[in-house]
């Protein structure tokens, strides 16, 4: 889990591994602004069964669209969650039907509030993933 | 450049805002302006904060051409000096530069350049809550530049450049002490350059009292610092920012948030307050949105409230204000002394305070920092130290701090949801609510 490029808003970042954690989830967080070139080093290193990816700052699209080739490349088998800010600007549009037009779930945004708590949010995902093993 | 002269004795107006192009910033400005702003925002966009500007300059032309928003700020380093030159001369009113650039001197050269002059941000304030691992050392080097910068700029145009620490930090929960140690610190780097006048700031706890005693610390501590350092004497300006932390969506509340943090501006005379809009919670707010919120602010501070003299003309306030100012104050000086007890090089100072933990701002995504200084809100709103995570505080303060709570305030047994709650703005301790 991270925030992409340029976005450097931690305090979700923060809470949301304090939450996984705790619901023993093996979690690798690479913390804010995180480059593009790290998040496929730590995807390629860790093949993760769930990405989670955040930006207040509207520019998830590289980072989503790298990682959805290295997956393919490689046959990994990951989820991917994206949330945070899904518009640029005063007057842009939002990004969320092209990302899910790319294969992910958009979750928590601004204009996508999906999960009315970080527990909710951790409480789903320990559903869908209890039964997985995570590698680390 | 006198606030006093602008402002006619009541807090100067300051918006925040940058667009992703000049014509779009001047159209921003003119709104803000015609609605009674002060000060001018220049915000500049994240690409060009982190050094991206390749990337900032392709967003920029693609904005340029089809008139979308394709940042989230000015790219000052993108636009060509005459065009940024002829922005800023364009308008009458001071233009503040707000940028989160740890490594600030290109950016702030230019700025000056341009005609901007209030530079906001130092190697702590810049640093710690705008980057995950920028080098504190090289931080510290281009901040020492930018104060020389702006000590040349003052010489050649003859105009006060005003430096502007940016004790708001992370905006989440960031305990009054964090603030002002900071805001101390960076008041101290900058003289000792002879940067320009010092303005020290932070961000609306959500806690009236907590806030007004804030202010009347820091206005205790800096004559303090000055005398202790033996640094050239200077007025230290006030700038007080609207809440930071998460806005309601409804506008109702989110003017309620607006006005309290007014009102506390003008009751306590700052020189500067910092507006939000009521669109916050909507995204990057709107002109509208912007000009609307800055009438709003002006029209309280134009209604004639009357400043106090002194926090005894507070009524039912007055006693929690000097309570805790004189506790944080005590405690602010006895950490400023130990941290100053092995060196007043204020390079060496900076690099002390992060990593002996006496600057640990709590959600701080930097990986230098501790991590072991973290806060809870009290049952009365206001922001106090976990005594699980108390970083450097003395066992006084830590005693005084949990006087608050009427349950043990230890960060580990909260859960996530329980301290996304505390995040958001207290209601219950509005100023007479």
């Amino acid at each position: 889990m991270g925030n992409v490029g340029s976005d450097i808003h931690s305090v979700a970042n923060i809470l949301l591994e304090k939450e996984l954690v705790e619901k023993s989830f093996l979690v690798r967080n690479l913390g804010v602004a995180v480059p593009i070139g790290e998040w496929v080093e730590a995807f390629l290193n860790f093949h993760p069964n769930l990405l989670l990816i955040g930006s207040m700052n509207g520019d998830l699209e590289p980072v989503v669209g790298l990682i959805q080739e290295v997956k393919a490349i490689n046959s990994f088998h990951c989820e991917i969650l994206v949330g945070g800010n899904l518009k640029l600007g005063s007057n842009g549009g939002s990004i969320a039907p092209l990302l899910r037009k790319m294969g992910v779930q958009v979750i928590g945004g601004i204009e996508e509030p999906s999960f009315a708590s970080i527990s909710n949010l951790c409480l789903d995902l320990t559903s869908r993933f209890k039964k997985n093993s995570f590698t680390g | 450049m006198t606030y006093s002269a602008i402002t006619k004795n009541s807090p100067a107006i300051q918006p925040r805002g940058g667009r992703s192009t000049s014509e779009a910033q001047f159209e921003l400005w003119n709104s803000l302006i015609s609605a009674g702003a002060d000060v001018l925002p220049l915000t500049i966009d994240s690409k060009t904060r982190l050094g991206k500007i390749s990337e900032a300059t392709s967003a920029h032309i693609l904005a340029s051409a089809t008139g979308s928003e394709t940042l989230n700020g000015y790219p000052l380093l993108s636009v060509p000096i005459k065009e940024a030159k002829e922005l800023i001369s364009s308008v009458a009113l001071p233009v503040s530069l707000r940028h989160g650039t740890p490594y600030a001197e290109s950016l702030v050269r230019r700025a000056l350049e341009v005609g901007v002059q209030e530079i906001e941000g130092g190697p702590l304030s810049y640093t710690l809550p705008y980057s995950r691992d920028a080098n504190l050392i090289r931080s510290i080097e281009s901040w020492k530049n930018v104060e020389k910068l702006c000590n040349k700029a003052q010489h050649e145009t003859g105009l006060m450049v005003i430096r502007e620490s940016f004790g708001v930090l992370t905006a989440c929960m960031v305990h009054p002490l964090q603030a002002l140690l900071v805001g101390l610190i960076e008041t101290a780097f900058t003289l000792s350059y002879g940067g320009g006048l010092p303005m020290v700031s932070f961000g609306s706890l959500g806690c009236d009292y907590q806030d007004m005693a804030t202010i009347t610390a820091f206005r205790s501590l800096t004559p303090w610092l000055i005398d202790f350092l033996n640094l050239p004497r200077s007025e230290v300006f006030i700038a007080f920012h609207h809440w930071m932390g998460p806005f309601p969506t409804q506008e109702a509340d989110a003017k309620s948030i607006i006005a309290s943090g007014t009102r506390i501006a003008q009751i306590m005379s700052c020189e500067k307050v910092v507006t939000k809009t009521y669109e916050e919670a909507h995204g990057v707010p709107t002109n509208q949105a912007n000009h609307a919120s800055v009438k709003y602010v002006r029209s309280i501070l134009d209604s004639g409230l009357k400043n106090p003299s002194s926090t005894t003309d507070l009524g039912g306030e007055s006693n929690l204000v000097l309570r805790e100012s004189e506790a944080l104050v005590s405690e602010a000086k006895l950490q400023l002394n130990k941290l100053f007890s092995k060196s007043h090089d204020l390079r060496e100072i900076v690099l002390a305070s992060v990593a002996e933990g006496y600057i640990d701002p709590p959600f701080c995504p930097h990986q230098g920092v501790l991590k072991q200084f973290k806060t809870l809100r009290a049952n009365d709103g206001s922001i106090r130290v976990s005594q699980d995570y108390p970083g450097k505080t003395s066992r006084e303060y830590l005693k005084f701090e949990q006087e608050f709570s009427k349950s043990d305030l230890k960060w580990g047994s909260y859960s996530s949801d329980q301290i996304a709650e505390q995040i958001r703005w207290p209601f219950k301790s509005e100023l007479g609510g």
